[in-house]
C-alpha cells in the first residue's frame, strides 16, 4: 500500500482553518486548549456529582468505574480512565451541563474520554492533548463533509461511531504514529460501529447514550492498538464513511432517532420511562 | 453547547436564533412545527426549550437555556407547537417557525444537519441558503421597484468580507442574501440598504462563531 508523504493531520487542519477563517494557528491552538478544559471540567462535574437526570436513568456510573478495584479489572488503568471520563462527561450531558460537542453531545463523552486519560496516564504536554484534538478534527472534517453526524439521519453509527474514529486518530497521533495510521486507526474505529442504531428509550438521551459513550472509548483505544501493531482496515477510511451512508439508506426510520424501535420499544424501556417521564 | 442534543438542542437553539435575527426581535407569538425525529423525541432532548431560547437571543453555550420556557412566559410570548410531517424530502430534524412581531409575520424553515450544524432553508416561501458558518445579510424587495444594481453598490461599499451572494425570486418578489465572514456589519450601511425604495425589509443574522464559549 502506498505511503503517502504528508505532514501531520493536525498541521494540515491548522492551514485549513487559516484559509477558511483566518484565524491563526496560536489562536485556533489556544482556542482547542479552551475546550480540552471544557472537556475536563464536564468529566469531572459529571462524576463527581450524585445528583441524578431528570428522568432518574443516569448518574453514579462514573464513579462506580472510578472506585472499583483496578487490580480486579480486564482494562488497563489508561482504559478504566478513558471509561470514567467518558461516562463522566455524559452525565453532565443529561443534566444539561455544558459539554463540548465531539462530534455531537450524544458522543460526547468519547473523545474527551481517550485524549484526558491518554495525556494523564502516559504524562503527555497540553500541546501534545491539543494535536490530538486537531487530529480528531481532521477526522471529523472528512465524516461531515462525505457523511453525516446526524442520528436522525443515519443511526449511532454517525455518532459514537464517527467520535471513536476521532478518538482513534487523536490518540494515534499523540503517541506518534504517522498520519496514514492515524487514519487507519479511525477506520478500524469505524468500521466496527457499523450499521448501530440510534434507539433511545423515552426520546432522551441518557440510555443506551451514556454507557454506549463508556464502551465506544475501549473501542477507539482498541483501534489505535490495532493500528500501532501493523494491523491495517483492507477498506480505506474514506470508504468505510461511504458504506455508513449506504447503510444509513437501508436503515428504517425506527432506528433512526425516533424512538420507535429497537430498545426503545422493549417491555422495560416502556415500563421505565413512564414512570420517570418528567411530563407525567 | 449545553445539551443533551447538538442536533436537537444546540443546532434547534441556533435556528430558533438564527430566525429571531432574521424577524429582527424576538416574537411576541411563534407557531412551532417540529418534523421528523425533531417531531419524536423533543421533549427528551429538550428542543422546544432550545428553539424558545434561541428565539429569545440565547446562543447554544448559555448556561440559562433550561430557563428559556420560563423567560418566554415572563416576557407574554404565545407558543403554539406541534409534531408534523412536511415531507420525506426534508431533513428529518426540520423546524418551521412562524414567528409574529408588530403585524410583521415570517415563515422560516430550518434543518438541524448533525453536531450543531444547520440550515435555514426557506423564508417566507422563498427557497435559500444561510449555513450559518457565516453571517447573512437579507434584503427582501419588489422585483420591478428595486434594482439589484442598487444593492450591489451599497454592498461593494460594506467594509465587511463577503463570502457569496444568492439572489432568489418567488412571483414578484425577491430574497437578495450576501453571506459575510464578520459577525458584524456597517450600520450605517445596512440601514441605506434598507431604506431603498422598494425594499421591503432587511435583516442582518450574525454568526454564532463557535469560538464563543
Amino acid at each position: 500500500m502506498e505511503v503517502y508523504n504528508i505532514p501531520t493531520i493536525a498541521e494540515v487542519v491548522l492551514k485549513g482553518e487559516e484559509e477558511l477563517t483566518g484565524r491563526k494557528p496560536e489562536e485556533v491552538r489556544a482556542n482547542m486548549a479552551k475546550r480540552l478544559q471544557i472537556m475536563k471540567q464536564s468529566a469531572i462535574l459529571g462524576k463527581e456529582n450524585p445528583k441524578k437526570s431528570k428522568s432518574g436513568l443516569v448518574g453514579g456510573d462514573a464513579k462506580k468505574i472510578e472506585e472499583v478495584d483496578a487490580s480486579q479489572l480486564f482494562l488497563s488503568e489508561v482504559m478504566r480512565k478513558a471509561v470514567e471520563y467518558s461516562i463522566g462527561v455524559m452525565e453532565s450531558n443529561a443534566r444539561m451541563g455544558k459539554i463540548v460537542a465531539a462530534p455531537t453531545a450524544g458522543s460526547s463523552g468519547i473523545l474527551p474520554g481517550a485524549v484526558l486519560a491518554v495525556q494523564e496516564c502516559w504524562n503527555l504536554s497540553e500541546e501534545k492533548a491539543v494535536d490530538g484534538l486537531l487530529t480528531a478534527a481532521g477526522i471529523g472534517i472528512v465524516i461531515a463533509n462525505i457523511g453525516t453526524f446526524s442520528a436522525a439521519a443515519a443511526g449511532c453509527q454517525a455518532e459514537v461511531g464517527a467520535s471513536s474514529a476521532m478518538a482513534a486518530a487523536a490518540v494515534s497521533a499523540m503517541r506518534g504514529m504517522s498520519a496514514e495510521r492515524c487514519i487507519n486507526a479511525a477506520a478500524l474505529a469505524l468500521k466496527n460501529l457499523l450499521g448501530l442504531a440510534c434507539d433511545p428509550i423515552g426520546g432522551l438521551v441518557e440510555v443506551p447514550c451514556v454507557k454506549r459513550n463508556g464502551m465506544g472509548v475501549v473501542h477507539a483505544l482498541t483501534a489505535s492498538d490495532m493500528s500501532f501493531a501493523g494491523i491495517t482496515s483492507h477498506i480505506p477510511f474514506d470508504e468505510v464513511v461511504e458504506a455508513m451512508t449506504n447503510i444509513a439508506s437501508h436503515m428504517g426510520e425506527a432506528l433512526r432517532e425516533t424512538a420507535k424501535g429497537g430498545l426503545a420499544v422493549t417491555p422495560t424501556a416502556k415500563r421505565i420511562t413512564c414512570q420517570s417521564c418528567p411530563h407525567s | 453547547m449545553v445539551g443533551p442534543s447538538s442536533s436537537h438542542t444546540a443546532g434547534a437553539c441556533k435556528i430558533g436564533y438564527m430566525a429571531r435575527h432574521i424577524l429582527g426581535d424576538i416574537p411576541d407569538k411563534a407557531t412551532i412545527k417540529l418534523h421528523g425525529s425533531f417531531g419524536e423525541v423533543f421533549e427528551g432532548h429538550c428542543t422546544d426549550t432550545a428553539i424558545i431560547g434561541g428565539l429569545l437571543g440565547m446562543i447554544p453555550s448559555d448556561e440559562n437555556l433550561p430557563l428559556a420556557y420560563e423567560k418566554a412566559k415572563e416576557l407574554g410570548m404565545e407558543i403554539d407547537m406541534e409534531s408534523v410531517n412536511l415531507g420525506s424530502h426534508l431533513h428529518p430534524n426540520t423546524v418551521q417557525l412562524t414567528l409574529e412581531k408588530n403585524g410583521i409575520s415570517h415563515t422560516i424553515t430550518g434543518s438541524s444537519l448533525g453536531g450543531g450544524s444547520v440550515n435555514i432553508i426557506e423564508i417566507d416561501k422563498i427557497e435559500i441558503l444561510l449555513n450559518g458558518s457565516f453571517s447573512s445579510l437579507l434584503i427582501h424587495f419588489e422585483s420591478d421597484a428595486c434594482p439589484l444594481k442598487n444593492i450591489l453598490e451599497l454592498l461593494t461599499a460594506l467594509p465587511q468580507t463577503l463570502v457569496r451572494t444568492e439572489t432568489k425570486d418567488n412571483k414578484n418578489l425577491s430574497l437578495f442574501h450576501a453571506e459575510i465572514r464578520e459577525a458584524e456589519i456597517d450600520e450605517e450601511i445596512f440601514k441605506k440598504m434598507a431604506k431603498m425604495p422598494g425594499v421591503q425589509w432587511a435583516s442582518f443574522v450574525p454568526h454564532i462563531s463557535h469560538y464563543h464559549f
